[in-house]
């Protein structure tokens, strides 16, 4: 984060406690990753629930988390759009 | 448990139908399921240590003890279907639907490792390997406790720290 110019005090960790919360807040699976409320990897059709994520790393390993790589890029990419919508203001 | 200390013996009921448990040869006992990454990160390397010690007389006990009310994808049918759609595997895979076996052993993660000897006596408790997330490591700490049981010598090391999700218990 502090690469991409963010402030990595910025972090924010929800603890989703209950099928109820998980529901809620479309949560599918421990950890999710969210920049600016999007998830870093999207899911399609995957029910919300207090389980496990299973990441795929980009040379197709399983993983429980993302590929740092991908965590970079989504940084980029918010961090760009950030930009795009402060010249656009 | 601990090393050294007898397995409680169990009769769980494996995919294909039959009952299974472990015998009077060196077992593996690992407790895993299908939702953890972790688990699923070493399942590979858990089969070939099935085929790799079948010939040598080691039987391999996936057993998966998870609570499938609140985790249908760990259910006896999903089990099932899993194992369909790679076409079998090389060691049963087994449902504690009870969690009693992985109350009795102490399972506390998936996966889980525990090994026995002929006797039924655990010999090894811990993770397959030093990182999930390196196929090369080839499920050496499960390997070599293998080795040194059918050896007749002590495995080293003889316990480590077992790494994946914890076992979904039942509320």
């Amino acid at each position: 984060m502090t690469a991409q110019g963010l402030d990595p005090d910025a972090v924010v960790m929800r603890e989703v406690a209950t099928g109820k919360d998980a529901e809620r807040e479309r949560f599918v699976g421990s950890p999710t990753i969210r920049i600016g409320g999007i998830e870093v990897a999207p899911t399609e059709g995957e029910a919300a629930g207090l389980t496990c994520r299973v990441y795929r790393r980009r040379d197709g390993r399983i993983s429980p988390t993302p590929d740092p790589e991908d965590l970079r890029q989504a940084l980029v990419d918010s961090s760009s759009a950030a930009e795009v919508g402060r010249s656009d203001g | 448990m601990n090393v050294g200390d007898n397995a409680p013996p169990f009769d769980l009921p494996a995919t294909d139908g039959a009952s299974q448990g472990p015998g009077a040869t060196p077992t593996a006992v690992v407790f895993t399921c299908n939702h953890c990454p972790y688990a699923l990160a070493w399942h590979d390397r858990l089969l070939d240590v099935a085929r790799d010690y079948s010939t040598r007389g080691v039987h391999v006990l996936l057993v998966n003890p998870n609570d499938a009310g609140r985790y249908p994808r760990d259910s006896f049918e999903a089990m099932q279907e899993r194992v369909a759609a790679d076409g079998g595997w090389p060691a049963p895979y087994l449902r504690d639907e009870t969690q009693e076996v992985a109350r009795g052993y102490g399972a506390r993660t998936t996966p889980d490792v525990f090994v026995l000897d002929e006797a039924g006596v655990l010999r090894y408790r811990g993770a397959p390997d030093a990182d999930y997330e390196d196929p090369a490591q080839n499920a050496a700490w499960l390997r070599g406790a293998l080795d040194a049981v059918l050896e007749g010598s002590e495995p080293d090391p003889a316990e480590t720290e077992p790494v994946g999700c914890s076992v979904k218990w039942s509320q």
